[in-house]
């Protein structure tokens, strides 16, 4: 059998999804591991219920230089492979689209401090959102959990343009 | 002999460790699995075992099926039978007590019934370690926060939006 060379980064990515934080909230179905084409991860977090919204949004994480970098994620759609136009992005009140902000670099990434773009140039984050800040000791389940937080929100609304 | 795979929390560890063991096996076999994951020798006959809905410690002699405990259900390794929590909001204080394995999302809702603030709200506030900026997720057990001690503080403050 020939021997499949990876990464550091792609071997501590697929440790971290074989390890007990990641797989608990699989098997509590808040978040689902679709497909990885290294550096790049799809993975679906579930949603509370809204009229015309889907019970779960797809992300794709491009985790180059993980876990000492933070990923960087955008919405995802799985069945044409591409990402997921802005018109059909999660919605929210205050919170919700204050993260998913297609006008934020063209929306290739989530406005979240534990976003290795978004991250870049806002030295206050640190102070304003210590707990939102990438940590490698947590790694992707910190931003998994912090999505799922989002999306099961009283803030969230469902699908933009519903 | 078939084998069941558990989510095992610990005092004072937040890391979520997957531990295999005989399906048949005693809750005592527990915590040499426990301390196999890492953890403490003195945990073999010092430390408790609770199971995630239980107020009190299981049986170390009972076998696992018997006191519910299956594949992938959620346990805690800990001293203490009792966590006591100190919770603030505003100038509300309550003393609340859980078991180690209660979730952080478990005394945050007793906490909202008890100061009855509206669902809504709670979703936009989190609890945070007093003193610190620490908010544990929602899902930790509580005894994963604490070590060597038997009580714990919390402030319930709002969630801020990112901006800037």
């Amino acid at each position: 059998m020939e021997a499949i060379a990876t990464l550091p980064d792609e071997r501590a990515f697929r440790a971290d999804i074989a390890a007990g934080s990641f797989l608990l909230g699989a098997c509590q179905h808040r978040w689902r591991l679709g497909r990885i084409d290294w550096p790049f991860a799809h993975i679906a977090v579930s949603a509370a219920a809204r009229h015309g919204a889907p019970d779960e949004w797809w992300f794709r994480f491009d985790c180059s230089g993980y876990p000492q970098q933070a990923p960087t994620a955008r919405p995802w759609e799985p069945e044409a492979d591409q990402p997921l136009p802005s018109n059909r992005w999660p919605a929210g009140r205050c919170r919700v689209p204050a993260i998913f902000r297609p006008d934020w670099k063209n929306g290739t990434s989530l406005y979240l401090p534990c976003d290795r773009v978004s991250v870049a140039g806002h030295d206050a984050w640190r102070v304003d959102h210590p707990s939102l800040m990438w940590s490698p000791s947590r790694g992707i389940v910190l931003y998994l959990e912090e999505l799922h937080a989002l999306l099961n929100s009283s803030d969230y609304t469902g699908v933009r343009n519903a | 002999m078939p084998t069941i795979q558990l989510f095992l929390q610990s005092e004072g560890n937040r890391r979520i460790e997957l531990i295999e063991i005989d399906a048949n096996a005693t809750v005592r076999e527990i915590l040499f699995a426990a301390v196999r994951a890492g953890l403490p020798e003195e945990y073999r006959t010092d430390a408790l075992v609770f199971g995630q809905h239980c107020e009190t410690p299981l049986d170390p002699d009972t076998i696992l099926s018997v006191v519910g405990i299956c594949d992938k259900h959620r346990i805690h390794v800990h001293r203490c039978h009792k966590i006591e929590v100190t919770l603030h909001f505003n100038d509300i204080t309550e003393k609340l007590h859980f078991p180690p394995s209660a979730t952080v999302e478990r005394v945050k809702r007793h906490f909202i019934e008890k100061i009855h603030m509206s669902p809504v709200d709670a979703t936009e506030h989190v609890l945070q370690i007093c003193g610190s900026s620490d908010r544990p997720e929602p899902d930790n057990h509580i005894g994963a926060l604490v070590s060597c001690t038997c009580s714990l503080c919390f402030n319930l403050v709002p969630i801020k939006r990112v901006e800037g």
